[in-house]
């Protein structure tokens, strides 16, 4: 054995340990899509808004906690329900309190033909294939009261945690959805808006006002002159 | 002549004009037009992707003594990775808990200071920045431009803490978040 075949070798087990390390790691990941954030909604109406949440490079499983993070307006929302699972966290019984949790699900090059229940495929712009999420979808009551033209402005916040950590220091990663909420009228309907406060409609002279006052003190004008100027009739 | 049956002819002549008038700005043009323009709407809307990996996720700094300074994590650096699937430029922020015992010791999370290198080559705590140190609030600590080509881009976070003098011996933990938005369309808080 040459001094080349040694040092590939020596090479080799020393990169093995370096690759089987990297690949134990644990990799906490955190995706998300908001497919939109600005919406129309009219008084009265229950607005759904929804996000997707993946974990494509991660492995451990991603558990998700979603709050209200900013409503000034106080809006009645409805979040997924929060409840308590119990898992199985390396042989420990842990109770833990989420919305919804995420299993590392690889990017796939096809949509399979009979997903798993819950699960969507997203395509994103610049990766091959698609990518396992789930879908998150709040409520929002619009009031019946809601001024027509109004923009409610609106935060949901989704906090991932993952167990099994050992340092001191544990970690969590958070991610905001944004909304705005456009409140419009049900049902369309458009009339001319005129100065006075009157919506108009129909038939229009197409005069403004002042025409048509100019044009009555002209007749007014006329006739007060032709009765001045009327020759008297004598009997 | 009747001077009366004169303003009568005139106040005719006058609503003739007014009707003329109404006529040529209300009615339509009665020629076809020779071209016409209409136009509609097209919308669609980009996705937005945020996806943030935490690699080596654990903090760990060992049993120090109080009054040590700027003492590193004993475990590798927090791998801090923006990965592809991302489509739109991403702020990160960090912010910490208080270290505690559970009881009633405890020190600030201020602290506990971190060096953002692009490399997994460590260097010392040396930064005093807002961007280098640990807040009860969210602070910026990095940013990432759309779009991200083949490779994740990614930042390690070398750990540091100072114990202060006199802190009681025991075991403190805290919690480290890491929030990701897109920029300008969300906030982190």
């Amino acid at each position: 054995m040459n001094y080349r075949s040694c040092l590939f070798i020596l090479t080799i087990l020393f990169l093995v340990p370096i690759s089987l390390a990297d690949v134990n790691s644990p990799a906490y990941s955190l995706g998300t899509m908001q497919p939109v954030s600005s919406y129309t909604a009219h008084p009265g109406e229950n607005k759904t808004v929804e996000f997707y949440i993946f974990n494509a490079y991660g492995n451990r499983i991603s558990h998700i906690v979603l709050s209200v993070a900013n409503n000034p307006d106080n809006l009645e929302i409805d979040l997924p329900p929060l409840g308590t699972n119990i898992w199985n966290i390396s042989g420990i019984m842990t109770p833990v309190e989420e919305n919804l949790y995420v299993e590392p699900l690889p990017i796939v090059e096809e949509q399979p033909a009979n997903p798993p229940a819950g699960i969507y495929y997203l395509k994103a712009t610049n990766i091959t294939g698609f990518i396992p999420a789930k879908k998150a979808v709040a409520t929002i009551k619009i009031p019946e009261d809601a001024p027509l033209g109004k923009s409610y402005e609106l935060t949901i916040n989704a906090l991932a945690k993952w167990y099994g950590e050992a340092g001191t220091v544990q970690i969590s990663q958070a991610r905001p959805f944004s909304y705005t909420l456009l409140i419009t009228a049900e049902n369309y309907s458009e009339t001319l808006y005129t100065p006075s406060g009157e919506e108009g409609g129909g038939w229009s002279l197409g005069l403004s006002n002042e025409m048509i006052f100019g044009i009555l003190i002209g007749v007014l004008v006329i006739v007060i002159l032709f009765q001045q100027f009327r020759p008297k009739k004598h009997r | 002549m009747n001077s009366g049956r004169i303003a009568i002819g005139l106040l005719i002549i006058l609503a003739f004009a007014i009707m003329l008038m109404v006529k040529t700005t209300t009615l339509p043009n009665a020629y076809a037009a020779s071209n016409s323009n209409q136009s509609t709407t097209a919308s669609v809307t980009v996705n937005g992707f945020v996806s943030i990996t935490l690699t080596g996720g654990t903090i760990t700094f060992g049993n120090l003594d109080p009054g040590v300074n700027d003492s590193r994590a004993t475990n590798a650096p927090l791998l801090v990775r923006v990965d592809n699937a991302t489509n739109v430029p991403v702020m990160g922020y960090i912010n910490g808990s208080v270290f505690t015992d559970g009881g009633s010791n405890s020190f600030v999370v201020g602290n506990m200071k971190l060096n953002i290198t692009g490399n997994s080559t460590a260097i010392n705590a040396s930064c005093n920045t807002a961007r280098c140190s640990y807040t009860l609030t969210p602070s910026w600590v990095f940013n990432e431009t759309a779009p991200l080509g083949t490779g994740h881009k990614g930042e390690y976070f070398w750990n540091y803490i100072s114990v202060p003098e006199g802190q009681a011996p025991t075991t403190y933990n805290a919690n480290v978040r890491i929030c990701g938005q897109q920029t300008g369309a969300m906030q982190c808080n």
